[in-house]
């Protein structure tokens, strides 16, 4: 199996190679943009008792007067050295902030994708088997009705439904009730937390708290994924080897066995693809449901103009859609044989 | 000479119901995808007819009142009219995503088509920027960048209109990509037709048709990402009835339970978003070859 | 009784225009021929004569907007179900296997070769791995792949054209079959591969008395490896008979067209010409469907055409066939 090995490893590195040009740009990108909003965040940072002396030694300290090449510069030495500098809200170290807050975004992302694949994948198979029949043509209407709310009006109304109306779900404020003590933080989703310690009555509040987003966010999912399959397989089933395994007398769950290896590595593909965009989506959500994820903290930042934040969420989500396009690209080149 | 026009009027009318019937057969959803669109632009345009109020007229006395005679859609926490607002929302959902469209196309047209058919740096360039884009959140994109250039209605036209360029090259560079290994092409260029000739006489009809289909969707993402950006709070001011404004101001009074001032913009949104879906996915369907004509 | 017996067989496609109008292609009208136990029918016609369509029929595949008007196919004397459904799925793959086109993209791309040859055989009551894996190997090596053991492993991408047409051929023969269907076995590949290819699959025919019909439009390949031939113009057959008489004495003028425009003939006594453009099946003419191409047409050639014999094996359809040979 050396071989195997040395097949990986050459992949990844030349994965890694090839996606370093990517990050920098994204994060030289989002370097140069937030500095364009005009906002003054020495202001914002001294307060607004400071004045005109104090404000030119804050920027001094904070290297704000260096041109912005050098500045950069600097960010990415400091990026070397793990440090991805400080919120002025409050001085919070970035870097911890985001591992504080990223798992409650995965959370969602996660879960979310999980259940818009059991139900989606299923429906655009049914739907691809009958093209243009009266299933096809209902769930495509109805996932595309779902894909076109936009998901905060849907969150809104999904509390003003379940919440106020029918009062089953919780508050949409935080991720636990009030009165539930977080559990011990290991990887920062109380899901997992809780589960480790057995807190069941932590667990049963965080689920309940995720409900409504994760409902939400499920059914935006799940359309590119219904009309995905449904495309994938429809193209499968009208091949060339699916009608000769016809011909051949093979029995239909064969031929569906068959379709479905063949259909493997496109759904992987799409699923990578489906899960990156969706990160960026899920801040939304959080902000809907105060959540306390990244998304919701970056989306604050940039209206706020807080650099480092902006810089650091970008780089979390940019760092983390490349992660997971190379763990599905190397899946796909391990089980595909036309490799 | 009236009963000649008569009939031909009515061999005109007859002829498009049964066409209209025959494309419903063929594609449902591009006709309610059709008819939807048509709906909200016919309110856009007759906004001043229809609504019954001024969409920035402000009533002291009624604020938050409930969907009653007076106020179809309810008022809202400024004492204006939901309804009006809607309906004027619909100029602006228009006038975001219409010039947005032509700016996309305008510029990623001729793109996709040089790079598609010329290749080499250009080329090189559009894919890389499109992955860069791939793993950029779009949406964190739009933000920064009206953030930057100002919180006017034009730099968010243009800032969508310029983010969706890539994602249209992208398509118009497929459609030109495969035109150009096509044996018509080759014989054009074996002809001795110079290479613009070649692209805009030869390739682009072709190439449009096929990405035809992209341009709705684009237009719905449009439409989709203008609210979101107000929502968040960025390119539209108040008093503007933006539906994604309004969205925003609703949403402090779901929790207290006063639902109109955020449920009606968000229907409209949503109906006109699914309204372009459903037109663009309609009209993949239509313009797929494989669902013309009969088997062998 | 014959193995197989095509009785006037009529196959409509019917569908709706843009303009909500009900358009029938009429893609078979009256095919009706017969294979007998041990012979190789050579099904031949330009495209779109009907040969695929008719494949399908015979192999119970034909889906809507395909409709069978009339007609009935027998095999070994019981009526074949036409349309895809349970009733025939029994027979394919078993009784009658067909070797497509396309060999490269016929096989399952996430499957090995041996694999498949397996899958094929259990498919239809083969129990035992072993067995199936044994038998597998043995058609690997009648059909000349070199290296048979290691080619059980490959994948289906990494064949040539000419191997991966060897291996459908394999996979047709495997279950023993008494009826073959060749549908253009020879697209794609090599000249020289053809003959390989189809010289493997007359021997093994023979060998195992089985019934074939290969489908082609190329003559070469009816001339050299069929016993019988039946000629096909818009989904009639209009000559038929055994291969040697057919095509000595060409009674249809279709039949004579065909083969003079063969490149040898064409180089031997130069051009023909008059082949026209292929018949539109939504608008068939009256009588006979080869009249508007026909130089010998006359106004007879408007009603029904009679089945015409030359004796006890080769007839043709035709109100003028040629008598002079």
């Amino acid at each position: 199996m050396g071989g195997q090995t040395a097949r990986i490893a050459r992949f990844i590195g030349v994965r890694l190679a090839v996606s370093a040009p990517v990050i920098l740009g994204i994060v030289f990108l989002t370097f140069m943009l937030i500095r364009m909003g005009g906002q003054d965040p020495v202001a914002m940072l001294a307060g607004p008792m400071a004045d005109e002396a104090m404000l030119n030694a804050l920027r001094a300290q904070l290297q704000l007067d260096q041109p912005l090449l050098a500045q950069f510069a600097n960010y990415m030495v400091r990026i070397a050295h793990g440090d991805l500098g400080v919120s002025w809200q409050g001085g919070i170290p970035v870097l911890n902030e985001i591992r504080h807050l990223f798992p409650a975004t995965l959370e969602l992302v996660l879960l979310s994708v999980a259940l818009a694949a059991l139900i989606g994948i299923p429906i655009g198979m049914r739907a691809a088997t009958k093209p243009n029949g009266w299933f096809d043509q209902i769930s495509r209407f109805v996932s595309l009705a779902g894909f076109s709310m936009p998901t905060y009006w849907m969150g809104l109304m999904a509390i003003l439904v379940f919440f106020y109306i029918l009062r089953w779900a919780p508050a949409p404020m935080g991720r636990l009730s009030m009165e539930v003590a977080a559990p011990a933080v290991v990887t920062g989703s109380i899901l997992v937390d809780a589960l480790l310690e057995a807190n069941w009555r932590a667990m049963g509040s965080a689920l309940a708290h995720l409900a409504l987003p994760v409902a939400c966010f499920t059914m935006l999912a799940a359309a590119p994924m219904i009309k995905q399959t449904r495309a994938i397989v429809i193209e499968i089933m009208g091949s060339d080897y699916v009608r000769y395994a016809r011909a051949n007398g093979f029995s239909a769950a064969t031929v569906r066995r068959m379709a479905l290896r063949n259909a493997a590595t496109p759904l992987l593909t799409f699923l990578g693809s489906e899960l990156t965009s969706l990160l960026a989506a899920a801040a939304l959500i959080e902000y809907i449901f105060s959540l306390s994820g990244l998304g919701q903290w970056g989306l604050n930042a940039i209206l706020l103009g807080d650099f480092a934040v902006v810089q650091g969420y970008v780089l979390t989500l940019a760092l983390f859609s490349m992660a997971i396009f190379m763990v599905i690209d190397l899946i796909v080149m391990l089980i595909e044989p036309r490799n | 000479m009236l009963a000649m026009d008569k009939t031909k009027a009515q061999a005109w009318a007859h002829g498009f119901y049964v066409h209209a019937i025959g494309l419903t057969r063929r594609s449902p959803t591009f006709v309610a995808g059709l008819c939807m669109v048509l709906f909200f632009l016919g309110v856009a345009i007759f906004a001043g007819v229809i609504a019954p109020y001024s969409p920035t007229e402000s009533f002291s006395y009624d604020i938050l009142r409930a969907p009653s005679d007076r106020f179809i859609f309810g008022s809202d926490g400024n004492g204006m009219d939901v309804f009006s607002r809607v309906i004027y929302g619909c100029r602006y959902a228009f006038g975001i995503a219409v010039p947005a469209g032509l700016i996309m196309v305008g510029i990623g047209l001729p793109l996709g088509l040089i790079a598609g058919y010329k290749g080499g740096l250009l080329d090189e360039v559009l894919l890389r920027t499109l992955d860069v884009l791939r793993a950029f959140p779009t949406i964190i994109l739009a933000l920064a960048v009206v953030a930057a250039t100002g919180q006017s209605l034009i730099s968010m036209v243009v800032v969508i209109g310029v983010l969706d360029s890539p994602i249209f090259a992208r398509v118009v560079r497929a459609e030109v990509l495969n035109l150009r290994a096509s044996t018509f092409v080759k014989a054009a260029v074996a002809m001795g037709n110079p290479a613009w000739r070649v692209m805009v006489v030869h390739i682009l009809p072709n190439a449009i048709l096929g990405a035809t289909a992209q341009l709705p969707m684009r237009m719905a993402w449009a439409v989709r990402i203008s609210a979101t950006l107000a929502f968040i709070g960025v390119g539209i001011q108040a008093p503007t009835p933006e539906w994604g404004a309004m969205i925003r101001q609703g949403a402090e009074y779901v929790i207290t339970g006063e639902w109109w001032a955020a449920l009606f913009p968000g229907l409209a949104l949503m109906l006109l978003v699914l309204g372009f879906n459903l037109l663009g996915d309609g009209l993949t369907d239509i313009l797929d070859p494989k669902r013309r004509g009969v088997g062998k | 009784m014959s193995l197989l017996t095509v009785d006037d067989l009529h196959v409509h496609f019917i569908a709706r225009g843009l303009d909500n109008q009900l358009r029938t292609a009429k893609a078979l009208n009256g095919v009706s021929f017969n294979v007998e136990k041990g012979q190789v029918l050579g099904l031949v016609g330009e495209t779109g004569a009907g040969k695929s369509l008719t494949a399908l029929a015979l192999l119970g595949l034909l889906r809507p907007p395909a409709k069978v008007v009339q007609g009935q196919i027998r095999f070994k004397g019981q009526p074949l179900g036409l349309l895809d459904g349970h009733a025939s799925q029994g027979m394919r793959g078993k009784s009658i296997t067909l070797i497509p086109q396309s060999p490269k993209t016929s096989l399952d791309p996430t499957t090995r070769i041996g694999e498949q040859l397996i899958r094929m055989q259990r498919e239809h009551g083969e129990a035992s791995y072993a067995a199936a894996h044994a038998r597998a190997l043995e058609m690997l090596a009648s059909v000349q792949i070199p290296d048979p053991a290691q080619r059980m492993q490959a994948w289906p991408h990494e064949l040539s054209g000419g191997m991966a047409q060897r291996v459908l051929i394999a996979a047709g023969l495997i279950n023993s079959p008494e009826l073959v269907i060749a549908d253009e076995p020879t697209t794609g590949l090599d000249l020289t591969v053809q003959a390989e290819v189809l010289d493997i699959f007359k021997r093994l025919v023979r060998a195992n008395g089985m019934s074939a019909i290969i489908i082609t439009h190329d003559l070469g390949i009816v001339a050299h490896y069929c016993d019988r031939m039946a000629v096909m113009f818009a989904g009639t057959i209009i000559e038929e008979g055994p291969v040697g008489k057919v095509f000595e004495e060409q009674k249809h003028p279709y039949t004579q067209n065909l083969i003079a425009s063969t490149p040898k003939q064409i180089a031997l006594h130069g051009f023909v010409g008059g082949v026209g453009s292929p018949p539109n099946l939504y608008d068939l003419p009256q009588g006979c469907v080869y009249k508007d191409r026909c130089s010998k047409a006359q106004s007879t050639c408007s009603t029904p055409v009679p089945l015409v014999r030359f004796g006890p094996d080769h007839q043709a359809r035709c109100h003028h066939p040629d008598q002079g040979r």
